[in-house]
């Protein structure tokens, strides 16, 4: 068993937390971009979808609609979570409507 | 694909990947998950390291401590890092420099292992395929005495060591090798540092044209002979190690790569060679992984095993008096934080000097690389 290190490195034990979540984070996050990277050369490759025609689309409509709202809740997730320590069931209820 | 490759079993001509022959391909996640973690410590060791050792000479105790580290012969090692340690941590970059070769020296293994083990099929069907022999052999010792010192320590966070999964050969050899080493940043090795051009140049410090017969203490998965063989083609090659998976994985690689080797499993400090039977000793990144005590027994045994004549060439990372002080803070780190319990003390020895005292001749030290790394030790057995 690889023991865990005996202090934290910045010398704040949550902000060694935060720190190793925000590399595991930025590692997801990576992990998807090189996915994605490799499934627009391959849809390419195989003459389905022109990676020139990812970067014109604009989207309209309910995919816009749909998008706009996914945006908001993430931003409301992230920027929002240091607030977001009091809940109630009605709060949570009117979350889920959104 | 024309610009990809295929996943799983890895095709084509072998390739030497840092430590193993390539064997498989990772997964889409195992390969980008140890990919980023290049990244991230190809960043910190040099940018944010660099930071760190502009904060460590602005602040008026490091640029003292600077000035004369080497000339403080009165004060003990330890105690001398501790006064650097210090200061190198009222720095933020520091403290975070190393929060992140901690979280990094960690998922290689984290990702490493579960990446192997998805590939675990194809695995078996590389090693289960057969390879045309180059003619090397392997000898294992199944009532060799493993020493205390070697079986407790989790070596670089390896949990259970390389004895303790049998796909670690997968997951250092095609993954943490080729996506994470190959970036440099670890240890004593600096961003953007070629390993496998680092031994190289360490294998060119044998002082002759050819050599007859080389043996290797502490060979591994083969990667140094490897560079012996491309240096001096004409040389025998004998090596030995403690760790079976190491020395198995270390002949596949030799056979799919072309070279022989003649391996035994054997304690460095008693090889049971013929005495003045090799014409050069090579000791590669060993001596920081055994106590002292062991380094001189296997520093002795390298001397009765040479012929009159013969040369042993040593790299290892820098003594702390080659460095500055924040690249010996960093150097030390190692011991307590990368499970390498020897890092330190044998950083304190002049070996030159302890190989000397053995009965080498024309013994120097010195850098190749500009932080000191890899250093050399090399001496010859008089004729």
């Amino acid at each position: 068993m690889v023991k865990p290190p005996k202090q934290p490195y910045t010398g704040d034990e949550m902000m060694d937390n935060v720190i190793r979540m925000n590399a595991e984070l930025m590692s997801e996050v990576w992990i998807l971009r090189d996915r994605v990277t490799i499934l627009e050369h391959m849809l390419q490759e195989k003459g389905i979808v022109e990676r020139k025609a990812l970067d014109d689309f604009v989207p309209s409509g309910d995919l816009a609609k749909e998008l706009l709202n996914e945006r908001d809740a993430l931003v409301e997730r992230v920027v929002g979570g240091a607030w977001m320590q009091g809940f109630s069931v009605e709060s949570l209820v009117e979350k889920a409507k959104k | 694909m024309a610009s990809g490759e295929k996943t799983g079993a890895s095709g084509g001509p072998a390739k030497e990947m840092y430590g193993h022959v390539k064997a498989v391909n990772l997964d889409q996640r195992g390969r980008a998950g140890l990919e980023i973690l290049g990244a991230m410590q190809n960043y910190i060791a040099g940018t944010v390291r660099d930071r760190a050792k502009k904060e460590f000479m602005r602040d008026p105790e490091g640029a003292e401590l600077a000035q004369h580290w080497k000339e403080r012969h009165n004060e003990p090692w330890p105690e001398r890092i501790a006064k650097a340690r210090t200061v190198a941590e009222r720095s933020a970059a520091y403290r975070y420099e190393r929060l992140m070769q901690r979280y990094v020296g960690e998922q290689v293994y984290v990702r490493g292992v579960p990446a192997a083990e998805r590939r675990r099929k194809e695995a078996e069907v590389y090693y289960a395929a057969p390879v045309p022999s180059a003619g090397g052999t392997l000898e294992l010792d199944p009532s060799i005495e493993l020493p205390k010192w070697y079986t407790e320590t989790e070596w670089h966070l390896m949990p259970g060591g390389w004895d303790g999964y049998d796909l670690m050969g997968i997951t250092m050899g095609s993954g943490v090798g080729p996506y994470v080493f190959a970036r440099g940043g670890y240890a004593a090795v600096e961003a953007n540092d070629d390993i496998r051009q680092q031994r190289v140049d360490v294998v060119k410090q044998f002082p002759k044209k050819s050599y007859g017969r080389i043996y290797e203490p502490g060979c591994g998965g083969t990667s140094t002979l490897y560079a012996v063989h491309k240096t001096f083609p004409e040389a025998e090659l004998i090596g030995s190690d403690y760790s079976p998976h190491l020395l198995r994985q270390g002949l596949l690689s030799a056979d799919k790569l072309g070279f022989k080797v003649t391996l035994k499993q054997r304690d460095a400090a008693d090889t049971r060679e013929p005495s003045e039977s090799m014409d050069g000793v090579i000791m590669y990144a060993l001596q920081h992984e055994m106590p002292i005590d062991v380094n001189i027994a296997a520093l002795k045994e390298a001397f009765r095993i040479l012929k009159p004549g013969g040369d042993l060439v040593m790299s290892d990372p820098p003594p702390f008096a080659a460095v500055d002080p924040l690249q010996a803070v960093v150097l030390d780190w190692d011991t307590d934080h990368r499970d390498e319990p020897y890092f330190s003390i044998t950083r304190e020895y002049e070996w030159e000097k302890v190989m000397k005292d053995i009965g080498f001749v024309n013994t120097e030290a010195y850098a190749l690389g500009a932080q000191g790394y890899p250093w050399i030790v090399r001496g010859s057995k008089p004729l």
